[in-house]
């Protein structure tokens, strides 16, 4: 089912936005010389590198150190869900109150002598996007790397110290090779994840957000909005073939890593 | 294997299915040859010699035809005289009028909900609320049981229970049913006495009585209450009346309850479960917004024959027509994203014009589910790329260049100038390389009285100089213009050229150059000495409410020389209040660079399955018909040139407004003369230039503006903070 509107997307990217003069790939330099769209590929590319890496890295150790707390394991799993199940209304309501110039954290500014500052419409709109999304997501992760880490037979590590291994040399040689198949479907889950962060950002500050979190997602809304699905298309065709890119890396990545460890 | 055939084979077949009936052009509408429906017509009453104009005050089915009385005033103030007249029209359609001096004596005075109603039994009885020498409310009920000769006054405890009679209804044993402005429903017996609370209504839903049955709307709005005074029972009949609408009801001979409300009339028979809607009020004028049912009234026949008069007493005769297209064999669907008075009056004379045709109008922001704008364009593109967008389009505040440039709107030219002449200055200023998209269906101008040199509202940079260069007054008041409103008011009319990226700089500097010369703070309002007490809150709301008032309130006291402000209408309230400023007080009438404001952008979709009928819609918009009829709420100049000098020449006395600046100063505006409505009219002629309206990128860019007027950013930043949004904004 996905394939026909798939390949409608790719007919659409080489014709005219009502689709009824083939323009070759016109539609692809549009895209590719526009500048807002170097912005958006620019500010989404940074919000991947940092945040995926990030919220990867944290919510294993945080796993890793749960795995040992067997105390209040299922009552802390649950709360870590939690940011999941609020809606982004509300989340966003939580991010206008603590961030707007007006806000919690201008108050605390001011009550310590400093200006206010207006978080989201400012450079630091973009830090506020990557906790925004850290909190949402990062209970998630550390679920799905509990249920990894669980996986792993017991007697790896036991061995492994009898052999005399260090906790950071079995986390090294036991845990992560044991990890691959969670490792690909963690990172890829982080992936998606990470562009549903665009509703939070929309309805924080609108289709113009700052300049510093200005998405592909925004410009592909604001595109559909002016009609120009022609740009849409071919800006969808260009994503997908670097997603497809960037899960193939991850795929390999993970294959290899997994072999040479 | 077999089977996996027999499935691919169902898959295909299911594919190709879908596709056909995908690829079914939307044109392709079945044909109903059906004929026969009721039909809307428009009755005039005579007005009566020496009456400028008069008010319905009631209308009922006699045997020889239909009777409306009216009202009318005339004299002075303090010597009002009022005067009371019955016209009847027969069945041959002759009108016939007299004087109806018993009213005069019941109601000398005029009065409160004036209301006159006759009984199956010929009894005339009349109600109206007026203020005893103590200012307090009371109701009266005249009778009359000689069709006017003599009448009497109810005098029963009941009267005096109701807070003000909205609606009156006889029963057929002289007890009479009462509806109050609080919405209460009660049982007057013959003399007016209480005879029983029946319970409430919604107070606009109106009342009717027929033998030992009482019908009020119920208070929820959503079913059409009946009592049944021979018990106690009561029985719902239910229907969706729409939200806050007014709505009036009446039984016919056979027990037949009629009701007419903004979705259509219906009835309902004594025996029946279901209401019937016979009349669609989208294609006629009960679906008007400013449509205000007041009265209804049934004529027995072979097929019932309606009548139904608005508030401003427009009169419509609802009658079955035989030849008429039973069910109209064509949709015409038309968008808007916000309402259009134009279109809903266009609906209605284009459904008298053609009956095969129904006019479907969409208005987004009516539409369920709380959407923004950005999400009403978004579906609606989708329908355009689906090759099923409505089949005329109201561009206002859609992206009309994208859709020129895609190919979206078909070229109007030629519909332009089959229809009625229209200005041609405005649609110059639509015209690309000779092809028309869209042609405004009205316009409003920005305009500014000022006792300095008229020029100086040119250009951005011309204002500038002379705020700089004047002694005394400064040329616009800091009362009216805070850094806000004032960056609010230079981008609405000066921000053309900073919308499209140019000159970001220059335009941050006049506006600064502007600020700096007048004053302006964060607040509004500063130095507003008003003689009444309102808090700070209430004064701030009041002043972004109206804008105007401040800035009369500087221009009237000598501390500016100008205002600026807009104007849609000769019976506008800043047109009214700015004309007579500029009379009472000394100043010129002038243009903003030959700017105006488009109402109403029609544009026509090439790909519409009926583009032929949708052009004939547009030219019915654009006709003297509807342009002529433009009503308070189009609130803009018409763009047919007919129209326009039809309501140029036209002299009114029924429209004032009024400011109180302080004990010594006030503002009375009435009707403009006739030099101002002589210069108003050619700076509508001369009007070249489309202001643009992009409410999204103003909000964006004000702050902006705004951080550099109060100094907290400099020049350089704010510009580099204007160029980023507009970057942004105009590369994608």
């Amino acid at each position: 089912m996905a394939v026909i509107p798939t390949l409608d997307v790719v007919r659409r990217s080489l014709f005219s936005a009502m689709g009824n003069k083939f323009v070759g790939l016109e539609n692809f330099a549009s895209v590719l010389t526009n500048e807002s769209f170097f912005l958006a590929v620019k500010n989404t590319g940074r919000f991947l590198l940092l945040c995926i890496p990030l919220l990867l890295t944290l919510s294993l150790l945080t796993a890793s150190l749960l795995m040992r707390q067997r105390w209040c394991q299922s009552l802390l799993k649950t709360t870590y869900l939690l940011p999941m199940v609020i809606p982004v209304t509300s989340v966003v309501l939580i991010i206008q109150a603590v961030f707007s110039k007006n806000g919690l954290l201008s108050a605390l500014c001011t009550l310590f002598g400093k200006t206010p500052v207006d978080w989201l419409n400012s450079e630091y709109a973009f830090f506020v996007l990557v906790l925004c999304y850290l909190w949402k997501n990062f209970g998630y992760n550390v679920v799905l790397w509990m249920a990894g880490l669980s996986a792993i037979p017991n007697e790896l590590y036991e061995a492994a110290r009898i052999d005399g291994a260090n906790e950071w040399q079995c986390f090294l040689h036991i845990t992560l090779p044991q990890l691959k198949p969670t490792v690909f479907m963690t990172t890829v889950l982080a992936l998606i994840n990470s562009f549903k962060v665009f509703r939070e950002a929309y309805l924080v500050a609108g289709r113009y957000p700052h300049n510093s979190i200005y998405m592909l997602q925004h410009i592909l809304s604001n595109w559909f909005t002016n009609l120009d699905m022609q740009k849409i298309s071919a800006a969808a065709v260009l994503l997908m073939a670097a997603i497809c890119l960037a899960v193939f890396f991850i795929a390999r990545l993970s294959a290899r890593k997994g072999e040479s460890l | 294997m077999h089977l996996k055939k027999i499935i691919a084979t169902f898959l295909v077949f299911t594919l190709l299915l879908s596709c056909y009936a995908c690829s079914k052009p939307s044109g392709q509408r079945a044909s109903i040859e059906s004929k026969g429906r009721y039909m809307e017509d428009k009755i005039s009453l005579p007005l009566p010699d020496d009456a400028t104009q008069q008010a319905l005050i009631g209308m009922n089915a006699t045997a020889n035809g239909m009777e409306y009385f009216t009202m009318s005033s005339s004299g002075t103030e303090g010597s009002y005289h009022t005067f009371y007249y019955r016209h009847t029209i027969a069945d041959d359609g002759s009108i016939s009028t007299t004087p109806e001096k018993w009213l005069e004596d019941c109601a000398p005075q005029s009065g409160n909900q004036l209301s006159l109603v006759r009984a199956a039994d010929g009894t005339l009885y009349f109600t109206f609320g007026d203020y005893d020498e103590n200012s307090k409310a009371q109701n009266h009920i005249f009778i009359s049981r000689d069709d006017g000769q003599t009448c009497f006054e109810l005098k029963g405890n009941g009267i005096g229970v109701c807070s003000m009679i909205v609606a009156l209804a006889p029963l057929d044993d002289g007890r009479i049913a009462v509806q109050d402005m609080d919405g209460s429903v009660l049982l007057l017996d013959a003399e007016g006495n209480l005879a029983d609370e029946l319970g409430a209504g919604a107070y606009n839903g109106g009342i009717a009585a027929y033998e030992n049955k009482v019908a009020v709307l119920a208070p929820s709005g959503k079913a059409v209450r009946v009592y049944d005074l021979t018990g106690s029972e009561s029985v719902d009949w239910d229907i969706d009346i729409p939200e806050d609408s007014a709505s009036k009801m009446e039984f016919s001979d056979d027990g037949t309850l009629y009701l007419a409300c903004p979705s259509g009339l219906y009835s309902h028979t004594p025996d029946g479960t279901i209401w019937e809607i016979f009349v669609d009020g989208d294609t006629t004028n009960l679906g008007i917004p400013s449509f205000y049912i007041s009265y209804l009234a049934v004529i027995r026949g072979e097929k019932d024959v309606i009548y139904v008069a608005d508030y401003e007493d427009g009169l419509y005769r609802y009658a079955y027509d035989p030849e008429a297209a039973q069910i109209a064999s064509m949709e015409l669907d038309v968008f808007s994203l916000v309402e259009n008075d134009m279109v809903r009056h266009a609906m209605v004379a284009f459904n008298r014009q053609r009956s095969d045709v129904k006019v479907k109008y969409t208005v987004a922001s009516d539409l369920a589910g709380g959407g923004t704008n950005a999400d009403y364009i978004k579906a609606l593109n989708t329908g355009l790329l689906a090759g099923d967008g409505p089949d005329v389009i109201i561009l206002d505040g859609l992206p009309l260049d994208s859709y020129i440039e895609k190919g979206v709107l078909a070229d109007i030219g030629e519909v332009v100038s089959s229809a009625d002449a229209m200005l041609p200055n405005i649609r110059q200023a639509y015209e690309e390389n000779g092809v028309l998209y869209a042609i405004p269906l009205g316009i409003r101008l920005p305009v500014a009285i000022t006792k300095g040199d008229v020029n100086a509202f040119a250009s951005l940079s011309a204002l500038a100089d002379a705020a700089e260069a004047t002694t005394g007054a400064d040329v616009l008041s800091s009362i009216a213009y805070s850094y806000e409103t004032l960056s609010t008011m230079l981008l609405e009319n000066y921000g053309d050229a900073l919308y499209s990226g140019d000159d970001v700089k220059a335009f941050l500097q006049g506006a600064k150059r502007i600020s700096d010369s007048i004053g302006s703070t964060e607040a509004l309002g500063e130095g507003l000495d008003l003689s009444f007490q309102i808090s700070e809150d209430e004064l701030h709301e009041m002043l972004l409410a109206d804008q105007f008032f401040p800035q009369i309130y500087a221009y009237v006291l000598g501390k500016a020389q100008s205002t600026i402000f807009d104007i849609g209408g000769l019976d506008d309230s800043a047109c009214m209040a700015g004309t007579s400023v500029a009379e009472q007080y000394g100043g010129s009438l002038c243009g903003i660079g030959g700017r105006f404001m488009a109402v109403g952008l029609a544009g026509v979709n090439k790909a519409s399955g009926e583009l032929e009928t949708a052009k004939d819609f547009l030219r019915m918009l654009l006709s003297l018909e509807i342009q002529g009829s433009q009503s308070y709420r189009s609130r803009c100049f018409p763009v047919n040139q007919e129209a326009l000098a039809s309501l140029f020449a036209k002299e009114s006395s029924n429209c004032s407004t009024g400011y109180h600046v302080d004990d010594e100063h006030e503002v009375y505006g009435e009707w403009p003369s006739a030099p101002m409505r002589a210069q108003i009219m050619r700076m509508i002629e001369q009007a070249n230039t489309p202001m643009t309206d992009n409410a999204e990128l103003k909000g964006m860019l004000l702050p902006a503006i705004v951080s550099y007027l109060d100094g907290s950013r400099t020049l350089d930043e704010a510009a580099e903070a204007v160029t980023s949004v507009l970057s942004t904004y105009l590369l994608e």
